[in-house]
């Protein structure tokens, strides 16, 4: 009971992550083909037998799910529609069921939080925490097919940075001394614990007013040096 | 002072029903309707900590300023591409205010969600004291042929939230579960019996009994006769689940299913977050509708009331300039 498995769409997707997290647990399970997956059954009183990889799913000791594994066509038809919502749902239903595994950011994965999956959901969660969030006007021309999108304050590129922040560390890609940032994670940490979200990335811009927050997005950019990233992961894992 | 929102299309069924119920009672509200978005020219979505401001053409909605929202907001082909986008960034920015206001909002939006997958789902109803029928979820032919038989004892049904005819397992349908190999699919035992659909508006249960011969009451089949539909009531021990589920959820307003076994037990098949009850209430005399107005029109959200045993008065701020 010691790997653990990172699920997503197809092998294209989130590369850079899956390294990382290779990088913290050398055996990880790269799951991104249906093919890879076996669910033979989830029963409503918590039975599951199933399989990622050749591993059974209920002996890993962690999930990172990014995805389920789909079929990356462009337009799909009705069935394949609902072939990809209906394994999604499978995995989830046997994921959900795994009672003894660590599903990291089980809070977006599995309760269907829908407010820190939207981006205007995710605004709103970090103005109630006490981040500086910006307003944002989108505008669309119906006739004309024309969409804009202003942020104010739109930050200049180099304001621009990014904080990678776990239950207990954080790490940043920019180095500038920014003290206005430390109770701001800490009460993010206090979010998290409570949506039961163990990593979480946010954009952020340190302005003269103070630091501006543009997203919670749950999961890792792996814009960030990487010995820190290393150590989040582990920790998410625990 | 009270304002209420609706946020819809106008030309769905349900959303109409309520809009014209709060019309004819001369109930105060407005409508954000979202089918206008076919025909308009502009859409204007500004969003700041506190506001979501929705300009479609001349009509301007400050969502701040209602007190009460009632919300089928949900993703629906407008037929161009620009219109798709338009809307889809606007129903986005519906939930994400819907999710963190302050106001009484039926529901919102992560209310009730474990709908999206119907076996975690039940798992959600046993938690609040909710019986449901065994299920599973089967990705193995040989496996399924252990488990289910074509005997009419078993429902078919999809795992996800997307709607699907039930319908009981027969010869030919047993025959096609090879096809589990391209994705499982959920088996459920069957519970012959009635169905009762209860719907819980904040607090109160209306529920109307359901004797149907076909498996989904709500598909006519040729040559079997109408469902018979009739007003019944809900055992104390039912109506306390229901209760706390929707409590323990933040639904304010629920559709839930039952089947009545033989033996009288009550089993709860799912509970809709956003239930199209407009049927429901024609025969029951709109008494939802109206259950449904009256938590609109309370004066702050259950939420929002958090006023405590030992009130502010008594609870002074210490200060060293007295």
């Amino acid at each position: 009971m010691n790997e653990v498995a990172v699920i997503r769409r197809c092998a294209d997707d989130y590369t850079p992550v899956v390294e990382a997290i290779r990088a913290a647990f050398p055996m990880t399970i790269d799951v991104h083909r249906w093919e890879h997956v076996r669910i033979e059954r989830v029963d409503s009183n918590g039975q599951v037998t199933a399989y990622v990889g050749d591993a059974p799913l209920d002996e890993l000791r962690a999930v990172f799910h990014l995805g389920s594994p789909a079929f990356a066509l462009p337009t799909p038809t009705a069935d394949q529609s609902y072939v990809a919502m209906e394994r999604d749902q499978s995995m989830l239903a046997a994921l959900a069921a795994c009672r003894h595994i660590k599903i990291v950011n089980r809070g977006a994965v599995l309760a269907g939080n829908r407010g820190v999956l939207e981006p205007s959901g995710q605004l709103r969660i970090l103005a109630r925490i006490g981040w500086a969030t910006p307003s944002v006007t989108h505008s669309f021309d119906l006739d004309g097919n024309v969409a804009t999108k202003l942020r104010d304050p739109e930050p200049e590129a180099e304001a621009q940075d990014l904080l990678v922040i776990g239950l207990r560390r954080h790490v940043r890609r920019g180095s500038a001394p920014a003290p206005a940032l430390d109770p701001l994670i800490a009460k993010t940490q206090l979010y998290m614990r409570d949506a039961q979200l163990d990593v979480c990335t946010i954009p952020i811009a340190l302005t003269r007013s103070g630091p501006v927050a543009f997203g919670i997005h749950p999961g890792v950019s792996t814009d960030v040096p990487r010995a820190g990233l290393t150590e989040i992961l582990l920790e998410a894992v625990g | 002072m009270t304002r209420i929102l609706l946020i819809g299309y106008g030309t769905e069924s349900t959303f109409s029903h309520f809009r014209d119920f709060l019309t004819a009672e001369g109930i105060a509200h407005e409508v954000l309707d979202l089918s206008t978005l076919r025909e308009a020219h502009d859409l204007t979505i500004t969003e700041s900590a506190g506001e979501l401001i929705v300009s479609i053409d001349d009509e301007i909605y400050h969502l701040s300023e209602y007190t009460a929202i009632y919300a089928r907001c949900f993703w629906f082909e407008l037929g161009s591409d620009s219109r798709n986008r338009a809307l889809q960034t606007l129903v986005g920015a519906l939930i994400g205010f819907l999710e963190h206001t302050p106001a009484i909002v039926i529901n919102r939006p992560s209310s009730g969600a474990s709908n999206g997958n119907k076996l975690a789902h039940l798992g959600k109803l046993s938690e609040a004291g909710l019986l449901h029928p065994e299920a599973h979820v089967i990705g193995d032919p040989a496996l399924a042929k252990t488990i289910v038989a074509p005997d009419g004892s078993w429902i078919s049904k999809s795992v996800s939230g997307i709607r699907t005819r039930a319908v009981a397992l027969d010869d030919a349908l047993f025959a096609r579960l090879d096809r589990l190999v391209v994705c499982p699919s959920l088996f459920q035992r069957r519970i012959r019996g009635a169905d009762v659909r209860v719907h819980v508006v904040g607090g109160e249960c209306i529920a109307e009994r359901i004797v149907a011969q076909q498996v989904d009451y709500r598909y006519s089949e040729p040559g079997i006769p109408r469902p018979d539909f009739s007003p019944c009531g809900v055992p104390p021990d039912v109506e306390r689940a229901c209760i706390a589920y929707c409590d323990r959820n933040r639904m304010m307003f629920a559709g839930i299913d039952f089947k009545i076994a033989d033996d009288g037990t009550w089993y709860c098949l799912e509970v809709n977050p956003m239930p199209g009850y407009e049927p429901y209430d024609r025969r029951l005399g709109r008494r939802i509708s109206r259950a449904l107005a009256k938590v609109l029109t309370r004066s702050t959200s259950v939420e929002a009331d958090l006023e405590p045993f030992v009130v502010a008065a008594r609870r002074p701020t210490p200060t060293p300039f007295a």
